[in-house]
């Protein structure tokens, strides 16, 4: 039985249907990423844990009981805000304190207390000082340590690090990840950044058209993704066209044919087929390996990226240790000793 | 910002000079004749002031009367301000103009709407004694209970503007960060929303203390006995005592700046606004329950009919012709005899000619030197700058009376040499006198205008190759037209509606209608009176409505 459920919640403004029935579960301490293009609901998703919102349907249980009649302040959810929402009258100990303060805690507990959650933070020190004199980076810090304090049983961060400018972007990362990993609560992260999502999620839940489109690991979604859209939205893609022959081999041009994965029946008919750069090489062209032109070639240090246009006109990236001029002919093929590329049916997903 | 040129510094000095000359210069005559100066140090005219109980009784009457209009302003102005601000119900948008009305009514024509309604023999006096079967009124409009009704009524509106407007600022996740840690609504609203609040409250508090503790007419023609500073001035002026009325005025502009620099000080408290990005504000609360919908509807109503009962009352009595009214519950007879009888007489539309001319005059004369001495505030800066400023903020928090004092003193004596001229007793005195009143409004509005301006729009026009005038009229002038038009309405209600400097400082040819209105009732023409009170109502509210508020909040 897992920790956190949310079962089937439909939640509509006006006309707009945001969510279309959203069920998930997330195990304890463990930390769920609701990944997602803008728009697709991740905040509304995380509103209606905190309360802040009510799902015309659907239901948010804890260890087995309902939450969803209970509001904000008895739910005893944490958020982090993705302004940070600092109460700015108030010094960094003192918004801190906040939520121990509302729960009647005082004197000596809630000073150590408060003192904890700065040391958690690495903010020792800086208990008197105003919000407006602490950096972005600090204010995040503090507004997850005020968000921790009361001890809550689910933290909820909704894009926490999109205020930060992006090398402090991946230093805070690292920081709240192990301040979560030390706590061992049980998180849900939004974020619309599939390099955060791969990073922080135990498990990533991809959010788009009102629907949970997959959920499982960062593996799970970059190599098993279960639609072309998840494919897209995780890491780089390259699309080619074939037709299976119904026994886990696609031709995909006269004398050229790979063997690929899927879910369910080896396909017959037309399909996609999924190329990551990494999964391809490029090989002399001969018989047997699609041929194509190179047409740029970018290098980004630990490797570089040739981007070849097939014979049919498709694009496809693949990464190389060799660097082959422009306008050479190559031949492309699957790397050996690595999954097969997976292939979807014609039709299956918006491509 | 560009630099300052020499050209600019020049006019900066020069302005600055004009500036003192009309704002700074008479009160330190004032305060020097007070003095005995320049004959000699004489602190005789103070000590007859210290000795005399009935001038610390109009002081502390002062203070006091000032201090409950804050109170009572709060009381009603606050929850006004969170329900409007917070909640949608039906009539939100109409009432919410409505609710703002008081503000833009002269108080003089406020004051005898409400001696219309609830005075002696005004109309709910009446249908109350009548229903009742009294035989006389059931109560006086008169000492500090009446002052403090008219008070509450026109001022509540500044903590209703100043509350919605803050809260319409607010960032609602920090609203929510508070639910989510727990607190419940009392404590969110003592612990988070009351001290965001607080700086805006403090700007309500010290504008309803400035204009209680100038507010002459409810107490001129409500206190009877119960004398203020400022009545207390002008009795002591019309008597002749002009040493004791000197020393009055200085004592009303001491507590004046005394109140200013106590509540600079409380405000400086400390920085209210976050760092980083802020949220979007919360937004209104549908009211769900059809009894709370049916009973914020109802209140909502019954609040715009008390608002608006005193303008009711006033065209009404500007429809009832001359002694047609006696015993009635309602007047009997309604007709347009009164406005015949205005329109018919030269002499009495001089008021009106009069109170349109200067009032237009002195705006339009304000809003140059107000807007040229904003825009030279931010250039220049440094301390000339900050004189400028300064200047232009004295008149605001300096009573009426004491400015009219002020003025009505330094230029009754002609010393060319020392910058003194006779302009008492002519032509040109109220429009001066008028000048200095406007200039804290138009000069602060073109301020803050300017303020929000981006300099770098000025700065593109440059590069393009426009020169200053062009770029006047096509890029800075267009944009601050809100702020200007915002600044200049003010100016000009406030000074077309004038009483209390014109009551010290007008000549016959140069009577307002103000001035007109008393003497129309002092000889029992109500009707006319009436009539007087409608054009200043009409062209007050009319103006506002149209380019008085800044911005919608
Ligand atoms: N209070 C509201 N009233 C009306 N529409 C809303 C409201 N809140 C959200 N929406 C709409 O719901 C949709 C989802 O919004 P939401 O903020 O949950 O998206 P998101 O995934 O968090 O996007 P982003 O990545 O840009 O933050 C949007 O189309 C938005 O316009
Ligand atoms: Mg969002």
């Amino acid at each position: 039985m897992s920790f956190l459920r949310l079962d089937d919640i439909h939640k509509s403004f006006g006309e707009q249907v945001v969510l279309a029935g959203i069920s998930l579960a997330v195990e304890e301490a463990q930390t769920l990423v609701l990944l997602g293009p803008s728009g697709s609901g991740k905040t509304t998703l995380l509103r209606i844990l905190a309360g802040f919102e009510r799902p015309e349907r659907g239901r948010v249980e804890i260890d087995g009981r309902d939450v969803g009649g209970l509001k904000p302040a008895r739910r005893n959810f944490g958020m982090v805000f993705q302004h940070y929402a600092l109460f700015p009258h108030l010094t960094v100990a003192q918004n801190i304190g906040f939520g121990l303060a509302a729960r009647g805690t005082k004197g000596p507990e809630l000073d150590s207390r408060v003192g904890e959650m700065l040391e958690l933070v690495e903010l020792a020190g800086f208990e008197a000082r105003a919000i407006h004199e602490i950096s972005g980076g600090q204010q995040q810090r503090v507004a997850l340590a005020r968000a921790l304090a009361p001890a809550p049983r689910v933290l909820l961060l909704d894009e926490p690090l999109s205020n930060l400018d992006p090398g402090l972007r991946e230093r805070t990362r690292r920081q709240l990840r192990s301040v979560l990993r030390r706590v061992g609560i049980t998180a849900i992260w939004v974020t619309h950044e599939q390099q955060e999502a791969f990073d922080v999620g135990d498990r990533i839940a991809l959010l788009d058209d009102g629907r949970v489109q997959q959920l499982g690991t960062a593996e799970d979604l970059y190599a098993r993704p279960v639609s072309p859209f998840v494919a897209d939205f995780v890491g780089h893609s390259s699309w080619l066209r074939g037709r299976g022959d119904g026994t886990g081999r696609v031709v995909l041009a006269p004398g050229v044919s790979w063997e690929v994965s899927c879910d369910g029946d080896p396909p017959a008919g037309e399909v996609d087929i999924l190329l990551r750069p990494e999964d391809a090489r490029l090989v002399d062209p001969a018989a047997g390996a699609l041929v194509g032109t190179v047409r740029q070639t970018r290098f980004v240090g630990h490797t570089t990226y040739v981007e070849v246009e097939l014979a049919g006109g498709a694009l496809v990236l693949v990464t190389s240790v060799h660097v082959p001029a422009r306008e050479t002919k190559v031949g492309v093929e699957p790397l050996g000793g690595r999954p097969s590329p997976r292939a979807f049916e014609r039709g299956s997903g918006d491509r | 910002m560009m630099s300052p040129s020499r050209a600019q510094k020049w006019l900066g000095i020069g302005l600055a000079a004009v500036l003192a000359w009309l704002v700074g210069y008479p009160l330190l005559i004032t305060l020097a004749e007070a003095l005995g100066l320049p004959a000699a140090l004489d602190l005789g005219a103070f000590e007859e002031f210290a000795r005399r109980p009935d001038e610390w009784l109009a002081l502390w009457q002062s203070l006091w009367i000032s201090v409950a209009s804050v109170l009572l302003a709060a009381v009603i102005g606050v929850p006004l301000g969170f329900l409007f601000a917070r909640n949608e119900f039906p009539g939100r948008r109409l009432l919410g103009s409505l609710v703002i009305l008081p503000v833009a009514l002269p108080p003089l024509v406020g004051v005898i709407a409400f001696l219309f309604l609830y005075g002696e023999s005004g109309l709910l006096t009446r249908s109350v004694q009548l229903v009742l079967g009294l035989t006389s009124a059931p109560w006086r409009l008169d000492g500090p209970g009446a002052i403090l009704l008219v008070h509450a009524y026109s001022m509540y509106v500044f903590f209703y503007l100043f509350t919605r407007a803050a809260l319409a600022r607010f960032d609602a996740s920090v609203l929510e960060a508070a639910a989510s840690l727990g607190a419940g609504r009392r404590r969110t609203m003592t612990r988070v929303t009351l001290p965001l609040l607080m700086p805006a409250l403090v700007g309500a508090a010290l504008l309803t203390f400035m204009t209680a503790l100038g507010s002459f007419s409810a107490p001129y023609l409500f206190g009877g006995g119960f004398r203020v500073m400022p009545t207390q001035i002008v009795v002591s002026k019309l008597n002749g005592q002009l040493a004791m009325a000197r020393v009055e005025t200085v004592m009303l502009a001491g507590v004046a700046f005394f109140g200013l620099w106590l509540v600079r000080r409380l405000d400086s408290g400390g920085q209210t606004t976050a760092g980083g990005v802020r949220g979007v504000a919360p937004g209104r609360r549908r009211l769900q329950s059809p009894g709370a919908r049916v009973a914020a509807a109802v209140a909502g109503w019954a609040l715009a009919l008390f608002l608006l009962l005193p303008h009711m009352t006033l065209i009404l009595i500007s429809f009832v012709p001359p002694v047609s009214w006696t015993t009635e519950f309602f007047p009997p007879v309604l007709n347009g005899d009164n406005y015949r009888t205005l329109l018919a007489e030269t002499e009495r539309l001089r008021p009106v000619f009069n109170s349109l001319w200067m009032a237009l005059v002195a705006t339009a004369v304000a809003l140059g030197l107000g807007g040229l001495a904003a825009r030279l505030t931010l250039v220049l800066k440094g301390r000339l700058g900050r004189s400028l400023e300064l200047l232009l903020a004295i008149p605001w928090a300096i009573p009426g009376t004491v400015f009219a004092v002020a003025l009505a003193m330094t230029f009754s004596v002609r010393a060319a040499w020392m910058g003194r001229f006779v302009l008492v007793g002519t032509v040109w005195i109220l429009p001066l006198a008028y000048i200095v009143r406007s200039l804290p409004l138009t000069g602060r509005s073109a301020l803050a205008g300017l303020r929000q301006f981006d300099t770098r729009l000025e700065e593109a026009a440059a590069s393009l190759g426009a020169g200053w005038s062009y770029t006047w009229r096509r890029v800075i002038l267009p944009l601050l037209k809100p702020a200007l038009a915002a600044g200049a309405s003010l100016a000009f209600i406030t000074t077309l509606g004038d009483f209390v400097t014109s009551v010290v400082l007008y000549t016959y040819d140069t009577r307002p209608v103000s001035v007109e209105i008393l003497s129309s009732l002092r000889l029992q023409d109500t009707g006319v009176a009436a009539v007087y009170g409608v054009f200043l109502m009409v062209v007050s509210a009319t103006i506002f409505l149209l380019w008085g508020r800044q911005e919608d909040v």
